[in-house]
């Protein structure tokens, strides 16, 4: 909201106060002042009104004219040299004598008047144009021809209101409706820099017809109250100088008079208006109904719009002729040939307006302000002080005015037990005091009790206070919140532990060279439509769907940095999904997931240079790198390597033979299937499906993982100590020979159960093909026994047995 | 043979020994001499050979000479090869000097978001005053996102146009802001309450420079008999301190939020230009942190905490935001866009 200074000025006296102040204690008291701006130009004078007696043509010039001007009745004639074409004797003009400084009209700087030569011809002067008094006109370039009845010699900067003015840029505030305006700011500058307010009284003249427009309400809920004032031979024509200037320095283009002096009310008092033309109503009634359905409607702006009962509306007769408290019909608007109008002034409620705006798309300088609340108790008064402003510069004749419902509101007392003060913001104040503060704001004490006193609230703040809090805030922000004394709590409240294993996981996932990444979880589809949660209204086709997996965000995330020249990229991100559980009982049935994801791809390291002659280094990422990586992250959260399994799965974005699930075993010991045994899906791990891949056009190999955090979290098991056995280890070797159909896991578990407890570790040393059906994995076995030293004998019974298992269990062979 | 004639072959020997050690060249040559002098068939021992043939009272003492000879060669010769091996090493050490100005290899570490840097910079300083972290859903009711929270039917931030709604029934949404979270705990835990919340939120706002239709707040409570508007100035004020690491000088001026009262918004000091107006700043010299008030009584009852007995503050401030000023980012959307050329500058 902008605040002219000059106006603000004509309630309340700013002398002494700097613009800057007033932003600053603005700012501090609850209005931030955004921008201090300056409007208008500084224009020196003398500049003087003038009266053309004579036009001579210049001998040398044919554009250029002589003129000899009257300022003074007594005085000499003064040449001045003119080159407007639309200047004629006879005519009052502003003339800027030597000495003053106007505006060059070419580039906008400034121009010193001084006495001058002009190709032979002195001229003593400079009659001046509207861009050079730095004002808008209808007459374009030529001379700014003054109102003939303008005495001569008078201060034109005066009579013309030539000075520059101070402009607040004021942040709105969504609970003050009632400072949305000169007056409301007045009242709490009144209040800041307690010096008291200067009212206009709001009176209209006794006489008046009985011949008016009649107010009519059919939706008193949303209309309590409604006033119209019909005003016959009024004149459109310009407004007067100073309500345009007011208007133009808060950025509001003049219209003509009626219609700026319902802009300039609404801006002063904050009571949004309307007038309309009276011979285009129909009947002798205005009635603030609901729009029909279907109902038309054409707006000032010239659309067409098609309402519903949703809208409120002021009718005539027999159509709509606004949208009510939003816009004005083109159809009954002032125009130049205005003769007779109505003016209306109302409370709308907020919520009927902000209804109606959103379902129109309009919004309007009156609906903003009936959005946050207007004075319902100062709708006569502001519909008065419009049309004294008619009568005065439009003329006019007033009829009675028509007033429908109450436009006064009930009393409200708040009280307020002034320990409560002390209480919330540790500041002790005399009861004297707080009445102080709250006075300047009509905000008066009407009883006080032992200890409490009870508080009127004037119509306009009804709505934000009325509560002891409401009063509460108010004293403090009058005391002012930079004399609260800062301080710290008295006692201590012990935090809970943080989590840190989501640190952890960071930790740990940066170290294998990978960056975090945070993605939106608003994506454009998702593939488990049954489960996942749409946005009914949706900013975009890219955001309608809450995510119910992370992956597919991070493979976009790979894409997008393979095209912009990645090769090496790795990302994980950890972050929510978000699935509809109808069987929860609790609303929202939706279950949140933390999830972990990553991809990899190409090499996570520095460029790995190398000397001629030794082998490059590579490291690849590739299933191994991943599986590697998810084993010692799951183990770092306290899931032994033992628990877990990886399982070849199937995932549709994951590669068929690249793809495995991962599973906790809650006893390794125990078959899957047993019954004290328990098995838990963590997620997946694999290659990039290479359809999906190319559906996208990512063409790096690129590997992936994702992973249930929170279960992962729930699984957690706890550490426990086995004493260091001192006896020696012993390896043997053991080359098996097997159909290719079998997988590693096999001979892992075949191996493991026939081993004993003397078997410690497996480890696979290579695997070698033998032929298209044959594998050959070669093993490092190492036993220890926990207490003795293990006999070559017990170790040779050991292996024998395992390989007569692998033989029985998988066909598997061995060589000599 | 006189005792005379073996000590004077001795010192004869002995001078021998350390002649030819002074002469040794490597540890080939050291072990030949000690095989020479000191060996099994070595010089020494046939001296000593000729000691049988001494007078038995003379026996010790010239074995304490031979003894002597024996140690003195000997350590001479330790003393050498100790020498050799550190002249060895250092040959060997020259002969594997690398150029330690050649670049590394290996893994190279990735890299933390920086909303995770800022997120976790404020649960730290929050933790060191005595706050806890509290999560909660991101779809919520419109109880929790507006109702409890004191927002009146028909305020703005209910529409549509500002907040999103979901397939699963009109009162179901995405929640707005955080502050949902302290009425999930509130009614579950008695006070006293002294926690934060981080999270997502989502408002229906066009993408552009400063928005997004999500983004991140951290939520901040704290509910205790007698807790007042100057405990949240001191709390806040010492946050301010901690995050940018120095002193800077906060005001908080008068705003308006539906749940608490009295509101404020939180400037501090711009750390940049420190008051003087920079480009951060927009040359107001301050910068909006964070919007603050006390708890409104309305809230506390709402939740079964009597307002009479108990009172709180609470705050929340935006994640992009300060990570915006924290790093000078000039663009929400490089938080979301998975840039690799933005994400290594963290």
């Amino acid at each position: 909201m902008k605040l002219s200074l000059d106006w603000l000025s004509e309630f309340i006296d700013l002398s002494g106060i700097t613009a800057e102040e007033l932003a600053d204690r603005l700012t501090m008291s609850a209005f931030e002042v955004e921008e201090i701006q300056t409007t208008g130009q500084e224009i020196i004078g003398p500049l003087q009104v003038g009266e053309i007696i004579e036009i001579n043509q210049h001998p040398n010039a044919d554009k250029i004219r002589l003129t000899k001007v009257k300022i003074d009745s007594s005085g000499p004639l003064v040449d001045i040299v003119c080159g407007a074409g639309n200047i004629a004797i006879g005519q009052k003009i502003p003339v800027a004598l030597p000495g003053a400084e106007v505006i060059n009209r070419h580039d906008g700087s400034k121009l010193l008047i001084k006495e001058s030569q002009i190709r032979g011809a002195t001229s003593r002067g400079m009659l001046c144009s509207a861009s050079e008094l730095g004002i808008e006109s209808t007459n374009g370039d030529g001379i700014y021809i003054l109102d003939p009845a303008t005495t001569l010699g008078t201060d034109v900067k005066e009579l013309l209101e030539l000075f520059q003015d101070k402009v607040l840029v004021v942040e709105p505030r969504s609970n003050r409706g009632d400072a949305m305006s000169v007056l409301g700011m007045a009242r709490e500058v009144s209040a800041i820099l307690k010096r008291p307010l200067k009212l206009p009284e709001f009176i209209l003249p006794i006489e008046r017809d009985d011949n008016a427009i009649i107010a009519s309400i059919d939706d008193a809920d949303d209309c309590p109250f409604l006033s119209l004032i019909t005003i016959r031979d009024i004149h459109v024509k310009q407004s007067p100088r100073k309500m345009l200037r007011r208007l133009s320095s808060i950025g509001l283009r003049s219209v003509n008079n009626v219609v700026d002096i319902t802009n300039y009310v609404l801006h002063e008092l904050g009571q949004p208006l309307h007038a309309y033309d009276l011979d285009k109503i129909k009947g002798n009634k205005l009635t603030a109904r609901k729009a029909k359905d279907n109902e038309l409607f054409k707006a000032i702006d010239g659309k067409v719009r098609n309402l519903n009962n949703e809208i409120l509306v002021i009718a005539d007769s027999q159509c709509v002729l606004g949208a009510a408290g939003i816009m004005g019909g083109q159809d009954s608007e002032i125009s130049a040939d205005t003769k007779h109008i109505v003016l209306e002034a109302a409370a709308f409620t907020s919520s009927r307006i902000r209804r109606g705006s959103r379902i129109l798309g309009l919004s309007s300088d009156s609906s903003i302000r009936f959005e946050r609340s207007v004075d319902r108790g100062f709708v006569e008064n502001s519909i008065n002080h419009a049309a004294s402003l008619i009568l005065k510069y439009c003329g006019g004749k007033l009829s009675k005015p028509s007033t429908c419902g109450s436009g006064s509101v009930n009393e409200q007392i708040v009280s307020l037990r002034p320990q409560q003060i002390e209480r919330c913001i540790e500041v002790n104040l005399s009861n004297k005091e707080i009445e102080d503060l709250l006075k300047p704001l009509s905000i008066i004490k009407t009883k006080e009790d032992s200890s409490i006193i009870h508080f009127s609230i004037p119509s306009w703040r009804q709505k934000d206070i009325h509560r002891e809090i409401d009063l509460i805030e108010e004293l403090a922000r009058l005391h002012g919140y930079d004399k609260i004394k800062p301080s710290l709590p008295k006692s201590f409240v012990t935090p809970k532990r943080r989590d840190l294993r989501i640190a952890l996981v960071r930790e740990i996932l940066t170290g294998y060279g990978l960056s975090e990444t945070w993605i939106s979880s608003l994506t454009s589809e998702s593939h488990d439509s049954t489960r996942s949660i749409k946005v009914l209204n949706p900013l975009s086709p890219d955001h309608q769907v809450l995510r119910t997996e992370l992956l597919p965000g991070l493979i976009d995330a790979c894409k997008y940095n393979q095209d912009h020249g990645f090769k090496n990229i790795g990302l994980f991100e950890l972050g929510r999904v978000y699935k509809h559980n109808p069987e929860m009982q609790q609303i929202p049935q939706v279950e949140e997931e933390l999830r972990l994801a990553v991809i990899a791809s190409g090499e996570l390291s520095f460029f790995n240079w190398h000397q001629e002659g030794s082998a490059p280094p590579t490291n690849h990422v590739d299933f191994f790198f991943l599986k590697g990586l998810a084993c010692n992250l799951l183990n770092r959260l306290s899931i032994p390597a033992k628990n877990l399994e990886f399982q070849p799965g199937t995932n549709r974005l994951f590669h068929n033979g690249q793809c495995a699930a991962i599973l906790h075993v809650k006893n390794p010991n125990l078959k899957h299937d047993d019954k004290a045994n328990k098995l838990t899906p963590l997620g997946f791990i694999g290659q990039v499906h290479p359809a999906h891949s190319r559906k996208i056009d990512l063409r790096l190999k690129a590997y992936c993982l994702e992973i249930d955090l929170d279960t992962v979290f729930n699984l957690r098991q706890d550490l426990a100590f086995s004493e260091i056995a001192n006896t020696p280890q012993v390896q043997r070797d053991l080359t098996i020979d097997l159909s290719n159909k079998h997988h590693y896991s096999e001979i892992y578990r075949t191996i493991k159960q026939c081993g004993g407890k003397i078997l410690k570790n497996i480890d696979l040393v290579s695997i070698y093909e033998l032929d298209a059906e044959k594998l050959s994995f070669s093993c490092r076995l190492i036993f220890q026994h926990r207490d003795e030293t293990l006999k070559n004998e017990e170790i040779d019974k050991q292996l024998a047995k395992i390989r007569s298992e692998l033989t029985n269990k998988l066909g598997a062979s061995f060589r000599a | 043979m006189s005792i005379l004639q073996l000590e004077e072959d001795l010192m004869t020997l002995k001078q021998d020994a350390l002649a030819e050690l002074s002469r040794a060249q490597n540890q080939a040559d050291l072990e030949n001499i000690r095989l020479t002098f000191l060996g099994q068939k070595g010089k020494l021992t046939s001296i000593l050979r000729g000691l049988s043939a001494l007078d038995k009272n003379d026996r010790p003492r010239l074995g304490q000479v031979a003894n002597d000879v024996k140690d003195a060669i000997h350590n001479s010769l330790e003393a050498k090869k100790d020498e050799f091996v550190s002249k060895e090493l250092e040959i060997q050490l020259e002969a594997e000097r690398i150029d330690v100005t050649l670049p590394p290899r290996g893994t190279r570490a990735g890299h933390i978001h920086p909303l995770t840097q800022v997120t976790e910079d404020i649960i730290d300083i929050f933790y060191s005053l005595g706050f806890s972290v509290e999560e909660g859903p991101e779809v919520e009711t419109d109880y929790y996102n507006f109702d409890s929270l004191n927002t009146p039917a028909d305020h703005p931030a209910r529409d549509s146009q500002d907040t999103f709604y979901t397939s699963l029934g009109e009162n179901i949404l995405l929640r707005s802001q955080t502050s949902t979270v302290q009425i999930r705990v509130m009614e579950k835990q008695k006070p006293p309450l002294k926690f934060i919340s981080p999270g997502r939120v989502y408002r229906n706002e066009e993408i552009n420079a400063r928005k997004y239709p999500l983004f991140h707040q951290v939520e901040g409570l704290y509910v205790d008999t007698n807790v007042t508007f100057g405990q949240l100035k001191g709390t806040l004020s010492e946050f301010i301190r901690l995050f940018f690491g120095k002193e800077l000088k906060t005001r908080f001026r008068p705003d308006f939020f539906p749940f608490t009262e009295p509101s404020a918004e939180l400037d501090c000091q711009c750390p940049f230009c420190l008051g003087k107006g920079c480009k951060t700043c927009g040359h107001r010299g301050w910068l909006e942190i964070l919007g603050c008030g006390m708890i409104d009584p309305a809230v506390l009852s709402g939740v079964g905490i009597n307002p009479e007995e108990w009172s709180g503050f609470a705050f929340g401030m935006g994640i992009e935001r300060l990570a915006m000023l924290k790093y000078g980012v000039n663009d929400i959307r490089h938080f979301f866009s998975s840039d690799l050329r933005f994400l290594e500058q963290f």
